[in-house]
């Protein structure tokens, strides 16, 4: 009997035993997390809410308190200040360095999900639809990275750490890069279902990149590669895409609506997102996520201001340069009233822009002026910042960090016009129908008398400022690109980097780029000026070489990967 | 026999008269007598022999009893287990008293799945003395009362909480992974629970801490860092039914408590800071404005301040200043020459100054109360013996207002029965009620308590429109008016178990065990509204308006943790040939926890007296919930082989899985084993043993696996974005996102635990004395932590590898004597123990220095745990060092160090300049700069050159020359080590003895060494701005500029205890990695607090009334007793830091005050000094 008991004991032992496996492999998986795996990439809502991330890597005006990409990137031509005065983006090889590394994790991003798309049973037009998405995106963090470093590593999927072939890899050739995105954005834009939305990913957008990555390339072969064919390809594509979408953002008619307009009607605007010209955007809500950029652009303490070299940018509003216009010229503002400094009348007869860009009113160290909703504020250069300030909000909104809730326009006409007319001019074959297609909007709308416009106009025009070495056309397209797209996106600096002619921002070549207003007329004195001019320097230099085309590749890259190699002029 | 754990030996008297015929020579009389115990407990069982006739005997009964006919002057021979025996003459109604025998090495020791006799013990396991930690002084809490108990075992308590649980570790930190999580296994009644607290000390038999891997390994996957074994009471075989009461009534008061300065001097020393641009204020209060208040209260109370909540009274004149003053309307500075004061401004919508002092520990601190009562029952019942206990006890807060409270109530059963002869099963059932109740401040009283000095948040009430009397905003205010949240914690565990002994020498033992822990947790916020000093921003003055806190809602969480754990494990034991013992045990084991966890508020109470989520109507509410589970299983074995007692042999082996790692990594087998050598025993030992009576050489070795390295380390896993990091709308809402799914590592395995122990155990003198040594090292292989860096290619850091190592070395050293003189026995006991973690593998890039906890997950390899990184202080700046350079055109002058003095500029942040007064720092590289490390310091071929140094040029240009970072082990300037945040040389010593039923027993506790960095307000001179300072802060340099920039007068002395004043010092400055402090007080060895300390932990007194006497009562036992913890202490810091050393956490800071810029250190809940007394009664 009492084996009975203990081999039934035993038995029950050995069979419990049995389930041991299971029974940790049961357990193995988490009941409330989520997990990534093939059956994650089944459910649409997953893929979705993992591609929504990709929005926050477009900056914008910025993200609460945070800086973004308008008005704040100030290493250009057209801003100069105090704090702001920026020298170039490495002046020695950092140690490590977020230009580098943060394309590379939006990369990884974007490569999961193209890899969990790759075996997912969702319907094959979400799944395209899904993966253009995620292409595009990727074709975004790879064009950041050629912009920076020229030839960088291509990784098409997202890696495991045991991969270490491609981990440890060379530098892929920036042209095979290139390819590579345009390859990508291609597919986003016949693949991607939204044809048209201001909130989202759509093909219209992947269309509008295509164009900024074919003027970057077509400019970057013809300028510093002396590729004809490739420049001519890339250009071409540029038109291709940007004709393909141009008719429908017809440009509007009001300049400042496109910066700053609500989210919803309001604020004497109608919503950002019903503006035709509007491709992509960023919007922005009142208390639930704004940005600061109408508080630093009319801080109390010192704005970042636009500099005598970009004010003299502008046309006059007969069509006319400074050389040739038949209108007062003069850039001395009048004394007006108590301790103000007006510039009413330079700003009326210049392209319109610019009165919608800067205050009437010249301030700056020792003289401050009071804006429509501002504090007494001052500016660097004396031209103070008006373009992205929607004078509805209230003194404490604008004047406060993280107040802000105008909406930023991302791609837009202006922009995709000037990006085709630009192409074309390059590649030889704008015509007059292009001109009044792409060009006289803007102009029209700038309010620059339009009557004579046309090619031969232009390529007439003869301006003795070109000091880019390119013709008279040319040079009247990048001044219009210039003059409207100033302090939007950081796309002077890669403009100018693409153009070949980062030697603008030699500030002992450039002086005016770090000079301000004229103040001769100024009622209240200020000993730093340059003759009549406001000095922004405050003694600091900044000197061109040939490396800053090109950003350094960080050292503990070049440390961790022996195939990695520096690039030209660093060290 | 093998005695399973937890199954201790039933005792093997039987009462059995022995009528034995008489020799007629000698007058034979009945006597009667009372054996008992060194505590004047009756020694039931005791065996009573009239020497030389071993037939006349007889056995003590539950009072300690016997009735023996002997012959006039035979001489009694009284034996019993554990004790000595001993001869007394026979006399009528003696009362013997046993000494407790030292000879313990027969004593059974609970091990892993059985018990070892403690002489044949190999590895290094150790005993608590249940008596004399727990049973006879008022612990509630089983973990805080081992503190100090056996030398490596490790508690800490963060805070004098009393509802928080102490951090248990046994030697040491055993690995960085899972936020440092070491702790120990938990065994009780031979399986595992998750903490200690649910348990009742009355209910606790048996304390073994198995340190070592050949002592745990049995127990494996979750027994890396040691075991805590602990075994309830059992019943036993009764001759009747014995019932014991007994309680606990005590006081607590704070151990210790910062004390303010005096309001005057408070307001003097802040203003002193004279270099900080803008004036002194607390939220518009300014400080020059109050002070000449502050002096004239001051003098008008006597120097006294207010010891409670009182009624303020306004200014009526300079000779009575009241304790506010109210501005004129329109104004907020104090007109010049303090003149145009109106009595007749009364508090109403208008700003003021307050100005009244408190004495913040009488007035928020009360003596706190706690009692407790247990009442246990147990008897036998036919085969079936029952144990029945009850416990409840009930403690409170320190804090005077809605103090917290904690309830317990403790149930135990055991009951267990012999169903043949060979066949015994039984039952445990245990089932505990926490309920803790707390105010919910919304903010930590502590934090604000210790923020400012009294006289700004008002301690005081006035009278509003309606004649009601209102309070401030203030500690005292709020807890009054808040909820009283409340959080239920149940713990219900039953256990059965049965065990064969089919045939002789083998013993099947199975059993089962569910457990179920549930908490329910209300929490709510109901609106109030307060008299308030504060304002939106500074600069603005205090109104006096209503402060409401308008939030309202409900919350309610719960969790359900329920684990069952199964054993079945076989023991076979049979002796050889008289010689060779030889045991084998084999076993399974499996274990299965689940967990769900659901938490929802939302806003807007409907009725405020109702705070039930379901009585909210709010559109702001949360919802979060949690379903996590886990298993394990192992299969053991062990065999034990000894010699006659002289060579031991012990092997251990355990194949365990878990849940935690991919099915590819899941097993692994752990061996390990130990071995003895009883010298004492050897034949050529024999003329030693005289006074040599024992000795035992021991050395184990083993493995054990951890798996315990975090939830979800080898799955990928996606997570929501916090609604803070979205940056893109979706209407007007924000989008949705998900992070990116997480890297990990595909292969991811144990960490792999590897101990090395030797060991030597001597007893002396029959073994009065003891002493006890183990050296050891612990190497954690295999540690999870962060991969080797990786190219930035691959998108995301490197994920958690089995890259880390960590090493353990240390010492325990124990010794023990026992003593008679007559009727009095003396016992004194010393343990100390010391261990140092040694990071020995850890991937930080180019070796980065970080200091103990700055973010916690940064390591440095070749370091020390617990290293804390700073400068070497040297002494004040004096006027000597410095050369005044006037300022050009009439502008301030500055002081400028003189060549030759190393230059702190790289220090400087923000205002500050170092000048006379200020703290001077050793430049211990003699580079004449003070930093962190040399900018440009580069390495060529594994040589290091700074600019200077012979091949610096060379080596620059070479273009493989790479830059040094600075604040490396490599590059790390005048930085060094200045002290470790570990305690070290732990160590503990007990003193007592019994005479004549009084027993007296002290413990004393201590560290021998520990620093500590922080910032806290208390230890460094208003860490914050505005932040009050303390009466140990009275003594510092003095220095006064004139308008040219001159000093016009000073004081400066190495005597003093602080630099010249500089509010603000608590933030991150040059050097924030390796800790916060900056201006003067970066981290440095002048203001390292010295945490060593020496502690009467317990001084306990107790008298037991003559057995003679309370046995008329039919009373076995009565004792009555006075406890005392943490009597007083000796400390380096005390009086300097004004903080019980055994503290560590800041409150309001989720890091361990050390990196903590809010200079929160110390400000948290004080421990408690107790007095109690009570009863102890059984019938």
């Amino acid at each position: 009997m009492k084996k009975i008991y203990f081999i039934g004991a035993l038995a029950l032992a050995g069979m419990s035993l049995a389930g041991c496996n299971d029974f940790l492999n049961d357990n193995r998986f988490p009941l409330s997390d989520q997990i990534e795996n093939p059956m994650f990439w089944n459910n649409g809502m997953n893929v979705e809410n993992q591609i929504n991330t990709f929005y926050n890597d477009f900056l914008g005006y910025g993200n609460g308190t945070g800086s973004g990409d308008f008005y704040f990137k100030t290493l250009n031509d057209d801003q100069c200040g105090r704090r702001e005065f920026t020298d170039w983006t490495f002046v020695t090889v950092p140690s490590s360095s977020g230009s580098w590394n943060d394309p590379y994790e939006e990369i990884r991003r974007a490569n999961i999900v193209i890899g969990g798309l790759a075996n997912s049973t969702l319907p094959a037009s979400e799944r395209d639809n899904y993966m253009g998405q995620a292409r595009l995106y990727r074709a975004k963090g790879y064009f950041d990275l050629v912009r920076r470093y020229g030839d960088v590593p291509l990784v098409e999927k997202a890696l495991d750490p045991a991969e270490e072939a491609a981990l440890f890899g060379p530098r892929t050739p920036r042209a095979e890069v290139m390819d590579f995105i345009l390859e990508d954005l291609k597919y986003a834009a016949s693949n991607i279902s939204d044809q048209k939305n201001a909130n989202k990913f759509s093909s219209d957008l992947a269309n509008a990149m295509i164009v900024e990555v074919g003027i970057y390339e077509g400019a970057y072969a013809k300028y510093h590669l002396n590729d004809a064919a490739r420049s001519k390809q890339y250009y071409g594509e540029a038109i291709t895409a940007g004709e393909a979408i141009a008719g429908r953002y017809p440009i509007c008619a009001d300049y400042t609506s496109l910066y700053k307009s609500l989210r919803t009607d309001g604020g004497g605007y109608t919503a950002l997102e019903k503006n035709p010209e509007i491709i992509f955007m960023k919007a922005y809500e009142q208390g639930v996520f704004m940005h600061s950029i109408v508080d630093y652009s009319s801080a109390s303490d010192g704005i970042a201001g636009l500099t005598k070299d970009a004010f003299d940018s502008y046309l006059f509003i007969d069509g006319r340069p400074a050389a040739t216009t038949t209108l007062d010229k003069t850039d001395a503002g009048v004394a007006d009233g108590d301790a103000a400094l007006s510039i009413q009348g330079l700003l009326d007869v210049r392209d319109q822009r610019l009165a919608m860009t800067t205050y009437p009113n010249v301030f700056y160290p020792g003289m401050t002026w009071t804006g429509p909703n501002t504090a007494a504020m001052y500016s660097q250069t004396g031209y103070g910042v008006a373009k992205f300030d929607n004078w509805t909000f209230s003194a404490n909104d604008a004047q406060t960090a993280n107040r802000g809730y105008n909406c930023c326009p991302l791609y837009w006409g202006a922009r995709l016009y000037l990006g085709i007319a630009e192409a074309k001019a390059e590649n030889g074959t704008l015509t007059d129908a292009d001109v009044a297609k792409y060009i006289k909007p803007l102009w029209d709308r700038a309010g620059i008398d339009t009557s004579n416009l046309n090619l031969a106009w232009l390529a007439n025009m003869n301006d003795p400022a070109n000091d880019m070495g390119v013709s008279s056309l040319i040079w009247e397209i990048r001044r219009c690109r210039r003059c409207e797209l100033i302090m939007d996106d950081n796309i002077r600096y890669w403009d100018l980097v693409r153009w070949h002619q980062l030697d603008k921002l030699d500030t002992t070549k450039n002086p005016d780029i770090v000079l301000g207003a004229n103040i001769a007329n100024a009622p209240v004195a200020y000993d730093n000026v340059v003759g009549n001019y406001i000095n922004c320097s405050y003694g600091r230099t900044r000197k061109f070489e040939d490396k800053y085309y090109l950003y350094p590749v960080p050292g503990d890259q070049l440390d961790l990967n022996e195939k990695l190699t520096q690039n030209p002029g660093w060290k | 026999m093998l005695l399973m754990a937890g199954m201790p030996a039933l005792g093997t008297f039987q009462a059995q008269a022995a009528p034995e015929p008489q020799q007629q020579s000698q007058t034979v009389t009945t006597i009667t007598g009372t054996v008992l115990d060194e505590n004047n407990e009756p020694a039931i069982g005791a065996s009573v022999v009239q020497k030389g006739v071993a037939r006349n005997a007889v056995s003590t009964d539950a009072f300690g009893h016997f009735t023996l006919r002997v012959p006039a002057g035979a001489v009694l021979q009284i034996s019993y287990v554990g004790y000595k025996s001993m001869e007394a003459v026979a006399t009528p109604d003696m009362t013997v008293y046993l000494q407790p025998t030292t000879e313990m090495l027969n004593e059974l020791v609970a091990i892993g799945y059985g018990s070892q006799k403690r002489a044949n013990l190999t590895g290094a396991v150790a005993t608590v003395d249940v008596a004399r930690t727990m049973d006879s002084r008022p612990a509630t809490d089983v973990a805080k009362a081992l503190q100090g108990a056996v030398p490596g075992l490790t508690i800490t308590s963060a805070n004098g909480s009393i509802e928080g649980a102490p951090t248990i570790n046994i030697r040491g930190l055993g690995t960085l992974s899972n936020s440092h999580n070491s702790a120990p296994l938990i065994v009780v009644d031979g399986v595992p629970v998750e903490d200690m607290s649910f348990l009742n000390p009355e209910d606790i038999e048996e304390i073994s801490v198995l340190k070592d891997a050949a002592s745990s390994a049995i127990y494996g996957s979750r027994a890396a860092f040691g075991v805590i074994l602990i075994s309830t009471k059992q019943a036993a075989v009764q001759d009747r039914v014995s019932v014991s009461y007994t309680n606990n009534f005590a006081w607590g008061r704070a151990t210790v408590l910062p004390e303010f300065q005096p309001l005057v001097q408070n307001l003097e020393t802040a203003l002193d800071d004279t270099r900080i641009g803008g004036d002194k204020e607390v939220f518009g209060m300014y400080y020059e404005d109050v002070l000449p208040f502050a002096r004239a209260w001051a003098q008008q109370h006597g120097g006294k301040q207010y010891t409670d909540i009182v009624e303020l009274r306004p200014f009526q004149s300079w000779s009575d200043v009241g304790d506010y003053w109210v501005f004129p309307a329109g104004t907020n500075r104090l007109p010049a020459g303090n003149s145009a004061v109106d009595p007749n401004y009364i508090m109403q919508s208008s700003r003021y100054l307050s100005y009244g002092d408190w004495d913040i520990s009488r007035t928020l601190f009360q003596a706190a109360p706690s009692s407790k009562h247990n009442v246990s029952l147990e008897g036998t019942s036919g085969r079936t013996n029952y144990r029945l206990s009850f416990g409840y006890d009930a403690k409170e807060g320190l804090l005077k207002q809605n103090p917290d409270k904690l309830h317990r109530y403790m149930v135990n059963a055991n009951v267990n029965t012999e169903i043949f002869k060979w066949w015994k099963a039984g039952a445990r059932l245990s089932f505990s009620d926490r309920e803790y109740e707390n105010p919910n401040e919304q903010r930590n009283a502590y934090q604000y308590m210790w923020r400012w000095p009294g006289f700004f948040e008002n301690y005081g009430y006035v009278y509003d429109e309606n004649g009601n009397p209102k309070q401030f905003r203030n500690t005292s205010g709020i807890r009054s008016n808040s909820h009283m949240d409340k959080t239920i914690t149940t713990m219900t565990r039953m256990q059965g178990y049965m065990i064969f002994n089919p045939f002789k020498g083998f013993t099947l033992q199975a059993d089962f065990t569910y457990s179920l822990r549930n908490q329910n947790s209300d929490s709510a916020a109901v609106p109030y509204s307060l008299y308030q000093t504060w304002t939106p921003g500074s600069g603005t003055l205090g109104n006096y308006e209503p402060y409401s806190q308008t939030t309202s809602y409900a919350a309610q969480s719960n969790y359900r943790d329920t684990m069952w754990t199964a054993n079945v494990f076989g023991t076979y034991a049979h002796t050889f040939a008289d010689a060779h013992n030889l045991k084998v045990m084999l076993g399974w084991t499996a274990e299965e926890e689940e967990y769900r966890y659901f938490y929802a508020k939302r806003n807007g109470l409907v009725d405020y007296n109702l705070p039930n989520i379901n009585l909210t109507n709010g559109t702001n509410y949360t919802t979060s919930g949690k379903h996590t589970h886990r298993a394990t299983t192992g299969f053991f074995g062990r065999i034990n082989y000894d010699y006659k007692g002289i060579y031991l042999v012990e092997l251990n082996g355990r194949y365990d899985g878990s849940s935690r790692f991919p099915a590819a990594d899941q097993w692994a087998f752990f061996p390990s084993g130990s071995l003895g050598y009883r010298f004492s025993e050897e034949s050529y030992f024999a003329p030693l043993k005289k006074w040599w009576s024992n000795g035992k050489l021991r050395a184990s070795y083993g493995h054990i696996g951890n798996e315990a390295v975090g939830d979800n380390m080898f799955l990928s896993t996606v997570s929501a974005m916090a609604d803070s990091k979205i940056y893109w709308l979706n209407g007007n809402q924000k989008l949705v996102m998900y992070n990116m799914p997480t890297l990990v590592s595909s292969s991811l395995t144990w960490e792999r635990i590897v101990t090395t122990d030797v060991g030597l155990d001597l007893g002396f003198l029959d073994n009065s004395i003891n002493v006890g040594f183990d050296w050891y090292q612990r190497e954690t292989k295999d540690m999870l932590g962060p991969g080797a860096k990786l190219p930035a290619v691959l998108g995301a850091s490197a994920p958690y590898q089995n890259a880390g190592e960590l090493r353990t070395r240390g010492w325990e050293l124990s010794l023990n004597w026992n003593h008679s003189f007559g009727d009095a026995d003396v016992y004194a006991t010393f343990n100390i123990g010391d261990a140092r973690t040694k990071i020995t593998k850890w991937n930080n890039g180019d070796d980065q220095i970080y200091s103990y906890l700055p973010s916690l997950g940064n390591y440095t390899q070749g370091q020390y745990f617990g290293d804390i990184w700073g400068f070497e202080t040297d002494r004040y700046f004096t006027m000597d060092d410095f050369n005044f350079v006037p300022g050009a055109d009439g502008a301030a002058g500055n002081y400028v160090l003189k060549d030759g003095i190393p230059d702190q500029t790289f220090l400087q942040t923000d205002a500050f300049r170092y000048g006379p007064g200020d703290i001077k720092f050793k430049d211990l590289n003699g580079d004449g700069v003070i930093n962190d490390g040399n900018p440009d310091m580069i390495m060529l071929n594994g040589k290091y050159f700074v600019p200077g140094d012979a091949g610096y040029e060379e080596a620059l240009k070479n273009p493989n020359h790479k830059g040094v970072n600075t604040r490396t082990l490599a590059n790390h300037g005048d930085l060094k080590v200045i002290g470790n945040a570990m305690p070290r040389f732990e160590y503990s010593f007990r003193l007592g003895g019994a005479w004549k039923g009084f027993d007296l027993d002290l413990f004393f506790q201590g560290v021998g060494k520990r620093d500590m960095w922080a910032t806290g307000s208390t230890i460094i001179p208003m860490a914050q701005s505005a932040l009050g300072t303390f009466t140990n802060m009275s003594s510092y340099n003095h220095v006064t500029y004139g308008a040219d920039g001159k000093i016009t007068d000073y004081q400066i002395s190495e005597s003093n205890t602080y630099p010249r004043m500089y509010s603000g010092a608590g933030g991150a400055g040059a050097v924030g990695s390796i800790g916060n402090g900056r201006y003067n007080f970066y981290p440095q060895s002048r203001y390292l607090m010295n945490m060593s300390y020496l502690r009467l932990k317990n001084i306990t007194f107790g008298y037991t009334l003559p057995v003679e006497l309370t046995r008329k009562a039919l009373i076995q036992k009565a004792r009555i007793y006075f406890s005392a913890d943490n009597v007083c202490f000796l400390h380096n810091g005390a009086g300097k830091y004004q903080l019980d050393p055994e503290m560590s956490t800041a409150s309001g800071s989720s890091v361990q005050g050390y990196n903590d810029g809010n200079g929160t250190f110390g400000r948290t809940i004080p421990l408690q000094r107790t007095f109690s007394f009570g009863v102890q009664v059984t019938l």
